[in-house]
């Protein structure tokens, strides 16, 4: 699916609901919308905060080294509406993560589109449709 | 016939008495209400965000250009200071928020003083001040919404703003100067709210940029709450700024790809937004896939420090010396070389600098009006062991200057000080020989470098030589501390904090809207002074969404905050890593020069006679030696 779809379809709700969106920094030139990148990892850290929520994820690179990476989403009151709220995921959760990555060189930092808990196979997901569940 | 005129007269005169008073309008619409925006235009400008490179529809020069071919929005989304950045006049209109407008009413003649509108992205109240109120100083804090007046015309609302931080027109980098004026206009149509907003940037527009957005009356919306609370910086990241080199940034040509465009079109300017240009357009071809695309930058934007060395040479006349209250009792004279930060209270006055040796006279006058229209401070706390000398000498009738504190040995900062210390007002605290007594404190490298004979009027009496330095005493009721700067403009820099008032004199390491003026030979370096920088943001706070706090006096300009020096020591690391690149490749000094390193920035910087080659000569000079060692 294009990303056009489901950011109407926010900007759209937003609109109904009487919520503005929002995206102090602007997403797509932050990110690179056209790709996905998939992480494993461990939750170290959950911020759910405005502008933006972040969820730290510690994961171990092919060298076996710990890296820590930033995957930003929107607002703690936009998670809130879409039933992402602090007891949806729990630091040490080990989670699965799709994401855009940043269209920076080197950076590690992503887009949340989708997260996992592979324990439970918890999910929240950003795309049209998708909630916890 | 007369006695019929003269009652007529009579009857009209009577049917006007018993009428009461027609009632006054206060303005011809009425804005007050809640307003929300009606996203129906520019839907990927706004959500998600324009694509990099994509400047279609903006009158922009080669500046804003390479500001924006080299902006790595990832720059925005780590640094704290800018995470919660509101958006200024620039582009508010267009940002999503709802909004609130009031009417603010004298008490007393009950006549419309402002109109005060209420984003819900906002650090406070936006302020439209109808009064006929004059614009703040020149040398006054700038601010996200800028200072606005208003006035309307016909049905029409005008606001004009200025004061303004910078800021982006676009959110892919597109730069807003300091220097920007914001004109808008409001007007009404059934329930909805129509806005124009132009922008006028005489640093990186080359014609105004008009938009408009359209709100509707929501008028059982409420606000919602915004408590804006910044990531932190992940770890690596403190003190990084993403960008790219000029020429590396592989976005560039994404926005042709995918709306089919050529190029051209996609690099906007003023040409490229007229219907003529779409027969131009109609023989260009768009590319098909993104490729490597290296721009080039030749207009006249490119020759803005050309055009201020061609300026002639003039001895500043110091003939518009100004003081601002700044915050607690701490003041700032402005106009008289480099600016002096005053703290005036019971215990006398502390100068920070003296500015330059022929503005002496006007900067004694300016001490003297401050400390006759001193604003009573608050009683300090009882436990304050100097309650009683408070008590005793509070607004001492004479203005009575204690000592004098340099930031550096720089002439437009220590030239007042040998007339200063013989004027009458200068009454020392301590000795009853005043030779024994605290009159200049300055670091030791201040007092060396002033020793020669042609200076040693002007240096200090007393130093210090550690990385830091507390004031003896409390001075009008709060500690004075000293940092140093090591290697930043001189190997000499002092900044200073009043405490209790939250304010740091700042020195030469930050100046508002010139480079810093950095002297290799005098021991500066550009790695220095971003030191400096660091260490000036982190000692400081912002009141809410990156704005206010601590107040920053600069060494030249208008008075700042912690934002305001953020944003300069990041042009400050991007200068410096573009002239390290091109040093690591082996270009020399006039090679350097002649690629313009500083181009993009010379517009709000550069305009200084000079100004530029200094600056660019002392950051190769300071990264050359380095590599060097």
């Amino acid at each position: 699916m294009s990303m056009r779809g489901p950011f109407a379809a926010i900007v759209a709700a937003a609109v109904l609901s009487g919520v503005s969106l929002a995206a102090h920094h602007s997403f797509g030139g932050t990110y690179n919308v056209d790709r996905q990148i998939t992480l494993k990892g461990t939750i170290v850290q959950l911020t759910l905060r405005s502008p933006h929520s972040f969820v730290y994820i510690e994961v171990t690179d092919e060298g076996g080294a710990a890296q820590r990476w930033t995957i930003e989403g929107a607002s703690a009151q936009q998670f809130a509406q879409q039933g992402f709220d602090k007891d949806a995921f729990k630091v040490g959760d080990p989670v699965e993560i799709v994401g855009n990555p940043s269209r920076s060189p080197n950076s590690t930092r992503a887009r949340l589109i989708k997260i996992t808990r592979t324990t439970d196979g918890r999910t929240w997901g950003s795309r049209a449709g998708e909630v916890v569940n | 016939m007369t006695r019929l005129r003269l009652a007529g007269l009579l009857f009209v005169l009577a049917v006007v008495a018993s009428h009461p008073v027609s009632v006054q309008e206060n303005s011809p619409i009425d804005l007050t209400g809640t307003w929300r925006w009606l996203p129906y235009e520019d839907e990927r400008d706004r959500t998600p965000g324009a694509y990099p490179g994509d400047y279609r529809g903006l009158p922009l020069n080669d500046a804003a250009r390479m500001r924006a071919d080299t902006y790595d929005e990832e720059w925005n989304a780590t640094s704290p200071l800018l995470q919660c950045r509101p958006r200024g006049p620039q582009y508010q209109a267009k940002g999503l928020d709802p909004m609130r407008i009031d009417q603010v009413v004298d008490p007393v003649t009950r006549n419309l003083v402002a109109l005060r509108i209420v984003y819900e992205k906002t650090p406070g109240e936006r302020m439209i001040w109808l009064d006929g109120r004059p614009r703040p100083s020149a040398y006054a804090l700038h601010s996200w919404d800028g200072f606005s007046t208003g006035r309307f015309i016909g049905d029409t609302l005008e606001i004009t703003t200025t004061h303004l931080k910078e800021s982006y027109v676009r959110r892919n980098g597109v730069p807003a100067s300091f220097r920007a004026t914001v004109i808008e206009h409001i007007s009404l149509q059934e329930q909805f709210l129509e806005w124009t907003f132009t922008v006028i940037d005489p640093d990186y527009l080359t014609e105004p940029l008009v938009r408009s957005a359209t709100y509707v009356r929501a008028p059982t919306l409420q606000l919602p709450l915004y408590p804006c609370q910044p990531e932190e910086y992940q770890p690596g990241e403190r003190y990084r700024v993403p960008h790219y080199l000029p020429g590396d940034n592989p976005y560039l040509t994404e926005s042709a790809v995918k709306y089919r465009m050529p190029q051209e079109g996609t690099r906007g300017g003023a040409e490229t937004t007229y219907p003529e240009w779409q027969a131009t357009g109609a023989t260009l071809v768009p590319p098909k896939e993104q490729y490597a695309y290296k721009p080039e930058y030749t207009d006249a934007s490119t020759r803005i420090a050309e055009r201020a060395d061609a300026q002639p040479a003039r001895a500043p006349a110091y003939d518009r010396v100004e003081t601002l209250h700044v915050a607690g009792n701490v003041y700032v004279i402005a106009g008289g070389g480099g600016n002096i930060a005053v703290s005036a209270g019971g215990d006398g006055v502390l100068m920070v600098d003296a500015g330059a040796a022929a503005a002496s006279g006007r900067v004694l006058d300016a001490i003297g009006q401050i400390v006759r229209t001193l604003r009573v401070p608050d009683p300090p706390e009882a436990a304050s062991p100097y309650s009683n000398t408070w008590l005793s000498t509070h607004a001492p009738a004479e203005p009575a200057i204690r000592f004098i504190i340099n930031t550096s040995d720089s002439l437009d900062h220590v030239g007042g000080n040998g007339a200063i210390r013989k004027s009458p007002m200068f009454r020392v605290l301590g000795y009853r020989n005043p030779s024994l007594s605290l009159q200049v404190l300055a670091h030791q490298a201040v007092q060396s470098r002033l020793a020669e004979p042609a200076t040693a009027a002007l240096a200090p009496t007393d130093t210090y030589a550690s990385d830091r330095y507390t004031l003896y005493r409390f001075f009008n009721g709060q500690a004075v501390q000293l940092f140093h700067a090591p290697n930043a403009v001189t190997d000499g820099d002092t900044m200073v904090w009043f405490r209790r008032s939250d304010v740091i004199a700042a020195g030469d390491v930050y100046n508002s809207d010139i480079y810093p003026p950095i002297d290799v030979d005098r021991g500066g370096s550009i790695d220095g002074v971003i030191e400096a920088l660091n260490r000036l943001v982190d000692l400081s706070v912002t009141e809410f969404m990156s704005q206010g706090g601590t107040m920053i006096v600069p060494g030249h300009g208008w008075m700042g905050d912690a934002a305001d020096v953020g944003l300069y020591r990041d042009m400050l690391i991007v200068v410096r890593d573009r002239v390290q690149g091109m040093v690591d490749r082996g270009l020399t000094l006039a090679q350097v020069k002649a690629a313009k390193p500083t181009m993009d920035y010379d517009p709000m910087y550069g305009r200084q006679r000079g100004a530029t080659a200094r600056f660019v000569e002392a950051v190769y000079r300071s990264l050359a030696e380095k590599k060097k060692s």
